[in-house]
């Protein structure tokens, strides 16, 4: 194993005893668990409650996981000057962000996973039935994950952990409401306005095309090669931010 | 001495908790006293526009949603059986809800029976009809709002023969919308629905059962005909179907397929059959 394999293994088991880790992790299960409180008050569909929860938790608390976990990982090396000690053993710095990046999302994609199969056994539970198709919508909640964590390390590569939390936030914010802001400016809004909010869509990456849970949850078809696009489009963000990210903390001086 | 010292400030630190307990205690059972009150404060709920709430769900509209419908159901509980209160934001509450969630089914099917208006009722199951194109249930539920409550025989015919041209609806509806149409006298649209369902069906009982209602329908027709030629020549109405006979205006009055005979209604100016009801 090379030794980008080495420090993401080093990586994930760092992140396992992170205290910041357990705490969101125990936290989602307890709200995913609350659902089932939630379905008494409501008339209808035993499952549907259980379904968005579920998902909705596995997509921000594994947002909380990548932002502040993944920034706190990153930036107590630099803090604690443990960097220095590890660009010295046989490892160029882009095999370092890459072993980085692989630790921290193997700690999220476990973590959705658990909450994925905990939502499951619930509606199991209330359903009588396994409801599969669940991790379609996690499997495409676990692409965005990887771009918002690229996202966090690109911006940790120059940035105070605070700014960057920051920066990866708002990012977060518009690239879930850049398609409906650019619909509600396109009937009502100016030129200026319109191109603002074109360019806005063209920018930042749009994490509207990762969310299939209505789909999902109503039982709708996808569109032919939804799965397959997002895929390509999750991938290529991913690995463009990694590569912006290796290129700067290349040249980065410490 | 010290130790004297020591159970003074428990007793001191036990004081205040109690002291602070009861404080605690007995503020929230004034509160939730008062706060009964705001149920007559209905006007204050605060609701948003549903399109600008669907930004800031940032892609949670489906819990939103969620929360929006059990948010309605505990209005609707909380006044339930209050004199003279007519939820006047619960629609707001629902079709927030189902902008949100457009394919909420929940939503659109009990939310609908428990508005305060029939208005309000088919309003949502029109905008659930959107969203389920297919679904007979919809158009269906709208017509039964319209000549159940609000005596629009026409309409209700219309949306009854819009549910019998959708896949999946009951023997039931085509036969609705026929009867309807018959009520609101568009015998012709009657006789339009009942036939399409009668080629369209492989059920033979139901053939048979339509072939029936389709030639009481003819015949209907037929008669009304006869009656307006009557009328025409005599310059009234005739006292009697068996009149037009005497007259020589029909030859024969056809049998009516159920077993009943055919009568001239002169209240209502319109040929009825015996075995229907009025």
């Amino acid at each position: 194993m090379k030794g980008w394999g080495f420090l993401a293994i080093a990586t994930f088991k760092e992140g396992v005893r992170n205290k910041v880790f357990y705490n969101l992790f125990f936290f989602g299960l307890l709200i995913i668990a609350a659902s089932l409180i939630l379905n008494q008050m409501t008339v209808g569909d035993a499952g549907k409650i259980i379904k968005d929860l579920g998902l909705s938790c596995i997509n921000i608390f594994g947002l909380l996981i990548a932002v502040f976990v993944g920034t706190n990982l990153v930036y107590r090396e630099f803090e604690d000057k443990i960097i220095f000690h590890l660009l010295t053993k046989p490892i160029s710095r882009e095999g370092y962000l890459l072993g980085k990046f692989l630790g921290v999302m193997g700690l999220i994609v476990i973590n959705g996973l658990i909450m994925a199969i905990a939502t499951s056994s619930f509606l199991l539970a209330v359903e009588g039935k396994f409801f599969w198709p669940i991790f379609k919508a996690v499997y495409l909640i676990l692409l965005e994950l990887s771009l918002i964590f690229a996202l966090t390390l690109f911006f940790s590569t120059f940035m105070r952990p605070q700014v960057s939390i920051f920066s990866v936030l708002i990012i977060f914010v518009i690239g879930h409401s850049t398609t409906e802001v650019r619909t509600l400016i396109a009937s009502k809004g100016d030129y200026l306005s319109k191109l603002m909010a074109d360019m806005a869509y063209y920018i930042f990456p749009n994490f509207d095309h990762f969310d299939i849970k209505t789909q999902v949850v109503h039982n709708l078809p996808l569109l032919p090669f939804h799965l397959l696009w997002t895929t390509l489009y999750g991938l290529c963000y991913t690995a463009l931010l990694l590569l912006f990210a290796g290129i700067i903390f290349k040249k980065k001086e410490f | 001495m010290i130790l004297e010292k020591k159970k003074i400030v428990i007793i001191f630190f036990v004081c205040i908790f109690f002291l602070l307990g009861g404080g605690v205690f007995l503020s929230a059972a004034r509160l939730d006293n008062l706060r009964k009150d705001y149920l007559d404060q209905a006007d204050s709920l605060y609701l948003p526009d549903g399109n600008y709430l669907e930004l800031l769900c940032l892609d949670h509209n489906g819990l939103v949603a969620d929360l929006f419908w059990i948010k309605g159901a505990i209005y609707f509980g909380n006044h339930y059986r209050r004199k003279g209160f007519n939820y006047p934001w619960l629609y707001h509450i629902l079709d927030l809800a189902t902008t949100l969630d457009p394919h909420y089914y929940d939503v659109y099917w009990y939310g609908s029976s428990i508005l305060p208006t029939v208005n309000q009722s088919n309003q949502l199951l029109k905008k659930g009809r959107k969203n389920f194109p297919l679904d007979w249930k919809y158009p269906e539920m709208i017509g039964f709002n319209y000549h159940f409550y609000l005596k629009d025989y026409l309409k209700a015919a219309r949306y009854y023969e819009i549910a019998s041209s959708l896949p999946g609806h009951p023997p039931y509806v085509p036969s609705l919308s026929g009867r309807f149409y018959q009520k609101a006298r568009e015998i012709d649209s009657a006789i339009r629905v009942l036939k399409n369902f009668h080629t369209t069906t492989d059920r033979e009982d139901l053939k048979k059962d339509f072939s029936k209602r389709i030639k009481q329908l003819l015949d209907i027709k037929m008669l009304t005909d006869k009656v307006e030629l009557f009328k025409t020549k005599w310059g009234r109405p005739p006292g009697s179907l068996k009149e037009l006979l005497k007259k020589g205006v029909v030859f024969e009055l056809p049998e009516e397929p159920y077993g009943g005979y055919y009568i001239w209604d002169s209240d209502d100016k319109r040929v009825l059959s015996s075995a229907s009801p009025k």
